[in-house]
């Protein structure tokens, strides 16, 4: 229920609303970005800090018009470089807590590069990738993650491009928390939003998000509530990989390939089944299972990996007073004057 | 998508149609197909029963809103000032922030327990803005404003009720 | 499926339910409360050695306590619903609808075949669980509703 009561220390407690700005949402009706709008905006006040603590940098796309629908700092940046500014935003300001807002093809386009590097820098920034599987703002062409075969306006025989898997394109970069979740299931959301608002590092969410418009039904084949059971998985940190409306199903390692066994079958007990570990230092088992996919795998949800590192801006912080200790605080005007110079007049 | 007019398969969300040009912008919203889907979409608020209405005001104490609600009848109470729609008073605000607590409810006003601009709806709007609101807003009771002016609250009770006299089965 | 077919088949387990506080019969109108309190819900089951005795909902607390010349150090016991409406968690959300309209409940205590507390649902669950199940409809909804849209975007 929302209460507009008082923290004990006499701070007015934020609500949901508190985090709404007056701009008209400019989605399409029924857009997956809605939910997502509303668990962000949900799981805000309940982080504690301040509005003007808090900035959304986003880039290009549909996912990108999100800073104007949060009552807080926001960007909204040329399309792939979000990464770049919320890098620079969060190094001048290491109290700032940087949220970058990105979708398919902002981020893994275009904004490649600076995507990969943002989160090997482990910079602590809070990457949200709304993922579509299509360009929806520029009205339906196929994108990085389309399905290979799929027929769209800038394919109309079908997509020769074999597409990349984002999760895999983040534990390649280094990245310090990896994560998925989807926009039809708003309690898990919240869940991985409140995960990665505490995570400190780079972290990197992956939403499925439904674009009704342009790529309607692309998740359904195993989110739809009545096969969802048994087409993903929930992923726990020291849990076993336990799936199916009856729970006996689970995920076992052959060798480095993942294989669905029945539990109770050919004397398989929960114990033979693979335990999830979220902190192991080395991305590889979180890597296997995020190339799990449907129809041959259950598609796994949740945290698949976190670690705490020194952040860039931590050790940047360091090197500069450990510079000014040992050599002085330095003069900016003295640097550009000093070596040879000339007046030209 | 199928275009409701020729059958042709054309690519998801052509503005018009490659065979026959009919527009087709308007199908790929969410349109109203059939049973609670389309009850949802197209029933108004003011298809649902609403709750009776206890009137307080900030300034009332909270022995006053307490004794008001209970003898209405209901869990909580509008509070209004000028007319106007100001906050709201529940059952739940009862639990977190006076039970258990020594305070003397006669000099506790209610503008200090109430849940203040609680979120509203129109008698208009259809049934499926309260639902969201219940479920992603959290709430069990909206109230209904008109010109700032409450009309009436919606508790999620109806809201179940309503959804469960609309699903097809025999009730 | 439809909904009417889901309603009868889903089981009430399948719901993302919260857990409720669960007191003793003895514990004070006060524990109680704290315990309501930190769970979130607006309810308590009341047990004895497990097993399912009574409820304290905040609808008890208003018309029982709140304003009235009671203790709260009184046990909780004498304040509750004795022995209340119940399902287990194998029973259908359809089950669960018509009860909570039956007996004008928006809190089911929610029992295993011997009685022991499993846990609740609320209506708030029921509904929650229909925004989900029409996720274009109801679920992707504006924060304001004066911003629905009624035509798709585009650049």
């Amino acid at each position: 229920m929302s209460e507009n009561g008082h923290t004990t220390n006499g701070a007015v407690k934020l609500t949901r609303k508190d985090f709404q700005t007056d701009q008209e949402v400019r989605w399409c009706p029924g857009c997956g970005d809605y939910s997502i709008l509303a668990q962000v905006q949900k799981v805000m006040p309940e982080l504690g800090i301040p509005k003007e603590k808090i900035v959304f940098i986003s880039g290009i796309g549909c996912s990108s018009r999100f800073p104007y629908y949060m009552n807080t700092y926001g960007f909204h940046t040329i399309h792939g470089r979000a990464p770049a500014f919320a890098t620079g935003v969060k190094v001048a300001n290491p109290d700032l807590q940087v949220w970058v807002i990105t979708g398919d093809g902002d981020a893994l386009s275009i904004g490649g590069n600076h995507f990969i590097h943002a989160l090997r820098r482990n910079v602590d920034l809070k990457i949200i990738l709304f993922n579509n599987r299509i360009y929806g703002l520029t009205k339906g062409q196929y994108s990085p993650t389309s399905e290979l075969g799929k027929r769209n306006k800038s394919a109309p025989m079908g997509t020769i491009d074999y597409p990349i898997n984002p999760l895999s394109l983040a534990f390649a970069a280094e990245a310090t928390f990896v994560g998925r979740s989807l926009d039809v299931d708003p309690k898990h959301l919240a869940m991985m939003i409140e995960r990665l608002a505490a995570h400190k590092g780079s972290g990197f969410l992956e939403v499925y998000q439904n674009c009704n418009i342009f790529n309607d039904g692309a998740f359904k084949s195993f989110n739809e509530r009545e096969v969802k059971e048994d087409r993903m998985i929930q992923l726990e940190h020291g849990k076993p990989l336990v799936f199916g409306k009856n729970k006996d199903k689970g995920i076992r390692l052959n060798g480095v390939t993942p294989e669905i066994v029945t539990i109770g079958e050919t004397g398989i007990t929960v114990d033979d089944i693979l335990v999830h570990n979220e902190n192991a230092h080395e991305p590889n088992l979180p890597y296997i299972l995020g190339r799990m996919q449907f129809p041959e795998y259950p598609v796994p949800m949740g945290v698949f990996r976190v670690i705490e590192r020194p952040t860039y801006e931590q050790m940047l912080a360091g090197q500069i007073s450990t510079a000014v200790e040992t050599k002085g605080a330095g003069s900016l005007e003295k640097l550009i004057n000093s070596g040879e110079t000339w007046v030209i007049n | 998508m199928i275009c409701p007019y020729c059958g042709h398969n054309n690519l998801d969300g052509l503005d018009t149609c490659e065979e026959c040009i009919h527009d087709l912008s308007f199908f790929d919203v969410p349109m109203p197909t059939g049973g609670l889907q389309m009850h949802i979409m197209e029933d108004t608020i003011g298809h649902i029963p609403y709750d009776r209405l206890a009137l307080i005001s900030p300034s009332d104490s909270v022995a006053h809103a307490v004794s008001r609600i209970k003898t209405v009848g209901i869990g909580q109470a509008v509070v209004v000032e000028d007319g106007k729609l100001v906050g709201i008073l529940t059952e739940r605000d009862l639990l977190n922030k006076v039970a258990g607590r020594e305070l003397d409810l006669k000099l506790l006003p209610v503008s200090e327990v109430m849940t203040k601009r609680p979120e509203t709806i129109g008698e208009r709007d259809p049934i499926r803005v309260v639902i969201n609101k219940m479920a992603v807003g959290e709430y069990r009771h909206v109230p209904i404003v008109k010109d700032g002016q409450p009309v009436g609250i919606i508790s999620a009770k109806a809201v179940a009720n309503y959804i469960l006299k609309h699903s097809g089965l025999d009730f | 499926m439809s909904i009417a077919a889901k309603l009868s088949e889903v089981k009430i387990r399948r719901l993302p339910l919260r857990r409720p506080a669960i007191v003793e019969r003895s514990a004070s109108i006060r524990e109680t409360v704290e315990a309501m309190k930190a769970s979130r819900l607006g309810c308590a089951l009341v047990c004895e050695r497990g097993k399912l005795v009574g409820l304290f909902t905040e609808r008890d607390l208003l018309n029982k306590v709140i304003g009235e010349p009671v203790s709260y150090s009184t046990p909780v016991e004498q304040v509750m619903t004795f022995d209340p409406a119940r399902l287990s968690l194998d029973d259908s959300v359809y089950s669960a609808m018509r009860l909570m309209r039956e007996g004008n409940y928006r809190n089911v205590p929610l029992v295993d075949a011997q009685g022991t507390a499993a846990g609740v649902v609320t209506v708030r669950d029921l509904v929650s669980y229909f925004a989900e199940h029409f996720p274009k409809e109801a679920l992707n909804l504006p924060p304001d509703h004066d911003q629905l849209m009624l035509s798709a975007e585009g650049a």
